[in-house]
């Protein structure tokens, strides 16, 4: 139901986050806690216009969802208009965390597209139970998964192509499920050149080339006992940033895990999950490409993480509950070596993530308490113990001369509770929240050491001594839902104490060459960030879909002067055709000019702009053999844009032409 | 009761394992000969005189360089065989010009520390020596008012190749300054201990210490727009071994001009320039490479 909900608000281009989330949260879905379709190779193609695009295309379309884009690929996903060090990215509740000092690998990057059964967006404090050290929401990856069936194989064979970029994609799936055992399999690649802007000029190192293998396997020990494991092996090469000095050579993810279930333990206890994992990441960044390099760095960084959960899910009268432990221990280093003009001088080299451990063990409680068939209260808290520090003595001396009084190693404990309730009326559902959550510090914003950032054109300084940041969030939600049409309206608020933002320091002295200063992470005393969305969603003819989206956000610092990355007013509509095997859209999508911007941070007045989209899509069937073909034109009009999300400005796509085909054997 | 006897065997197998590792570090404490206190040190000269021999070490290898040199030497009493442990030991260097003689800054020497035979000091050379110029360096062993040794050598000093770690220069008063560095000799990332000995010429055979002086450092790093780092400390006077002595950060390896500027004891800049976007290097300075 929640995947169902969430792939139709990515096929029509517009997101029903809100109502998914309020089906997620409705006593049913709770019910049917294991959604799986049998032989299952991907995200539903059926309702998807565009099924073969990249992960960062499907998010794009959810509305609590933004991407800063540094070029063609890997993009950075913020859901409320908080960044990578505000939210939670999970992968089947894993813990998985970039080995990129500048953000260019997202952990959605480590993973494809044909890997996710579906993706989990929560919003806010209580958005995903395995997420830590997260307020604005959480991002779980659900991987696909054959599941335990009558017999039965599947494999699929996708292939794309689009006219912007030479972007070849293909890729080939394989699904096994049985009584006792279940596989899947998958192997896919995508390559594309540098894209052309609406202008029809080239985005220069906008290129990238990904291969994704891609593995899992269920082993049923006895009626209620089983066992799963997944490994994936994801691997981006020659991958451009036109936004940023640099490109990367290689960025490769290994993610294992190896799960153990029981089901239907006790009348009170009805599904235990304890999950063991490992994942590692190796990114090495690539400026040889690049004309006039004032000085050539090797930049290489690695992200090593390991952890376990045990989730036990369990229903008391009418409580449904869930305990989960969980702990995780992460290696985050990233060096620097900067090679003089003047061959005779000697590499200088620097640690600019000095080895930084995080361990990190946490006890979630989440109860659902269905007072009656109209009202439902809902508690979640987490308490969490961090350790972290820096285990190179190199970085430690290194930071010690900004923080002679810093220890290498800290604790801190950290604490989240919220709570969210739900009253159903016929038609109508209302849901208020409130809660209260805290965040350490990132490696970064502790110990990131001269990080430059071509955005505001600062190099950042991390602070050992941050104190945690704290938020106070409050959301209400309204929807509507009658057979014909749809309203819904959703609207968060949080109030940031101790803001981690990093702020100029005059006395400090600039690295790279051309920077205009260093900023050092400091705690604001306070900011604030709202968020408010308007979904509608309307029926007629039996086949037209219309849906219409608005969304406003505000982000203001304790001086009331705009945060940065905040986005300005956006709308989108879209009107579909769905009959049976047809489908045909064309939307609309664009944003108001960026009048709150931060010129501190080196934002600058974004204008507004709209593009248009159209798709059609045709299942055919020759015996056997079952076609998907999905032909579309995005950006018909070939406008030349940038969004406020788009790093440095960078053009977004121009006119795009592409075929998704594919084939079920 | 079967775990209890377990447990009773494991303490007292660790027990034993102390015991028989504290006494092995017992054993282990030789006699440190003569020979162990030279450990790591290049020989540079022999010099044997009447009863006594004098060996003269340093800690690297090559010649005795102009600037900074940390000299060591031995004295063995040839009759007995035996390392002197209680010498009183002088020396004197001179050079020997073609048309003039002088001195340069030097120490007394004194016992190191935590050693029975092994005796440092150091010379600032000002100048290197050449076939016709050469340095005289006149070692004296005395015992009360006796002199019962004295021998002269005339040891090869060249202008260091390396990076520069010592400079002369005539200060606003017109006084003649030898600024050497002594550390760090092998720096790192981090907080680094700098220390430096500051001369002025008093006539061409005396040399002596500028007292209360300030040496204030400004590491730069040109190879990166000048980038400096953060909280260094200049150098101050420390009285009690003449030294001045400051802290240095360095915030990557590679190459450091340390930019000075030398003020006397009433604030008056001697030499040097500060830096600043048109002045990207001071007129004197050292430089550090690692």
């Amino acid at each position: 139901m929640i995947k169902t909900a969430l792939c139709t608000g990515c096929c029509f281009g517009l997101n029903f986050l809100a109502i998914a989330q309020n089906k997620a949260d409705s006593i049913k879905s709770r019910e049917l806690k294991e959604v799986v379709v049998t032989g299952k190779t991907g995200l539903d193609s059926i309702n998807e216009s565009k099924p073969l695009s990249s992960i960062d295309e499907h998010l794009q379309k959810l509305s609590n969802v933004n991407l800063i884009k540094r070029g063609g690929y890997a993009w950075e996903p913020t859901i409320n208009n908080m960044a990578t060090e505000r939210i939670s990215v999970t992968i089947d509740g894993m813990k998985i965390f970039c080995a990129c000092t500048d953000r260019m690998d997202p952990v959605t990057s480590y993973v494809e597209i044909l890997n996710l059964d579906n993706i989990h967006v929560g919003s806010g404090l209580a958005g995903n139970l395995h997420s830590t050290n997260s307020i604005g929401g959480g991002l779980d990856l659900k991987l696909q998964k054959a599941g335990f069936h009558a017999q039965k194989l599947n494999v699929t064979l996708n292939s794309a192509y689009e006219t912007n970029g030479n972007y070849r994609i293909i890729g080939s799936g394989l699904a096994y499920s049985s009584l006792k055992f279940y596989t899947n399999a998958g192997i896919f690649y995508r390559k594309s050149d540098d894209y052309k802007a609406g202008d029809n000029s080239t985005v220069n190192f906008s290129q990238f080339e990904k291969l994704n293998m891609f593995t899992n396997f269920g082993y049923r020990l006895s009626a209620q006992k089983s066992i799963e494991g997944t490994v994936i092996y994801d691997v981006a090469s020659n991958v451009g940033y036109p936004a940023l000095t640099m490109d990367v050579k290689s960025a490769k993810g290994l993610i294992t895990s190896l799960s153990y279930r029981q089901e239907n333990i006790s009348e009170v206890f009805f599904n235990w999950e304890t999950k063991l994992y490992f994942n590692n990441i190796i990114h090495v960044m690539d400026d040889t490409k690049r004309p006039n390099v004032a000085m050539h760095m090797d930049m290489p960084g690695k992200s090593r993480t390991g952890g376990y959960y045990s989730t036990l899910n369990g229903r008391l009268g009418k409580h449904n509950f869930v305990i989960s432990h969980d702990s995780y221990y992460n290696q985050s280093s990233a060096e620097m070596t900067m090679y003089p003009k003047d061959a005779a001088n000697k590499p200088m080299f620097m640690y600019t993530w000095p080895d930084i451990r995080t361990f990190n063990t946490g006890l979630t409680l989440d109860d659902r308490y269905i007072i009656d068939l109209k009202n439902t209260l809902q508690l979640t808290t987490k308490t969490s113990f961090q350790r972290d520090g820096v285990e190179s003595t190199f970085g430690y001396n290194t930071l010690q001369m900004y923080y002679p009084d810093m220890t290498q190693y800290q604790n801190r404990g950290l604490w989240s509770v919220s709570g969210k309730y739900t009253h159903y009326l016929q038609d109508i559902q209302l849901k208020a929240g409130v809660g209260y959550g805290t965040r350490a510090p990132s490696p970064t914003e502790a110990y990131g050491f001269y990080l430059y950032n071509s955005f505001d054109n600062y190099e950042y300084i991390g602070d050992p001594q941050l104190k945690n940041e704290s938020s106070v969030e409050g959301n209400i939600a309204f929807a509507l839902t009658k057979p014909t049409y749809s309203i819904s309206l959703d609207g968060s608020y949080f109030y940031f104490s101790n803001y981690i933002i990093g702020k100029p320091n005059t006395s400090l002295s600039t690295m790279t060459i051309g920077a205009s200063g260093v900023k050092v992470y400091q705690n604001l005393n306070h900011a604030t960030i709202f968020n408010a969305n308007l979904n509608t969603k309307y029926i007629f003819l039996k086949y037209f879909h219309w849906l219409n989206h608005l969304g406003y956000s505000q982000g203001q610092d304790n001086k009331n002067n705009p945060l940065p990355l905040i986005a300005p007013f956006s709308y989108s509509t879209s009107l579909d055709y769905v009959n049976k095997k047809f489908s045909a859209g064309v939307d609309l999508q664009g944003a108001t000019k960026q009048v709150n911007y931060s010129a501190e941070y080196g934002e600058d007045l974004t204008p507004a702009y709209f593009i248009v989209n159209t798709s059609v899509g045709y299942d055919f069937i020759f015996g056997h053999v079952a076609p998907t073909v999905k032909i579309g034109i995005e950006n018909v009009l070939d406008r030349k844009y940038s969004t406020y999300a788009d790093w440095n400005n960078i053009p977004r796509k121009g006119r795009n032409v592409y075929i998704n085909l594919k084939i079920n054997l | 009761m079967k775990l209890k006897k377990k447990y009773k065997s494991i303490f007292f197998a660790i027990l034993g394992l102390t015991i028989l590792l504290t006494s092995c570090n017992k054993d282990d404490v030789k006699e440190v000969t003569a020979a162990d206190e030279v450990v790591g040190l290049q020989k540079i000269d022999t010099l044997i005189k009447g009863n006594y021999t004098f060996y003269i070490y340093k800690k690297d290898t090559g010649n005795l360089v102009v600037g900074y040199n940390e000299v060591y030497i031995q004295l063995k009493n040839n009759v007995t065989g035996k390392y002197v442990e209680d010498a009183t030991l002088s020396w004197k260097p001179l050079m020997h010009m073609t048309s003039m003689s002088h001195a340069c800054p030097y120490s007394t020497i004194n016992k190191v520390a935590d050693t029975k035979t092994l005796y440092k000091g150091y010379f600032i050379f000002i100048m290197a020596s050449s076939d016709m110029e050469y340095w005289e360096v006149t070692y004296d062993y005395t015992s009360g008012k006796d002199t019962l040794a004295e021998v002269t050598n005339r040891p090869t000093v060249v202008q260091s190749t390396g990076k520069i770690r010592y400079k002369s220069f005539k200060g606003v008063d017109n006084t003649s300054y030898f600024l050497a560095l002594v550390n760090p000799t092998s720096p790192k990332v981090g907080t680094n201990d700098i220390t430096a000995y500051l001369y002025k010429k008093v006539d061409m055979l005396t040399f002596s210490p500028a007292q209360n002086y300030t040496v204030e450092i400004d590491p730069r790093m040109p190879d990166m727009d000048n980038h400096t780092s953060p909280s260094n400390v200049n150098l101050t006077y420390d009285s009690t071994t003449g030294l001045y002595k400051g802290k240095l950060n360095l915030t990557m390896t590679g190459y450091w001009k340390i930019n000075l500027i030398v003020r006397d004891a009433s604030n008056t800049i001697q030499k040097g320039d500060s830096i600043t976007s048109t002045t990207t290097a001071s007129s004197i300075y050292f430089e550090l490479e690692f």
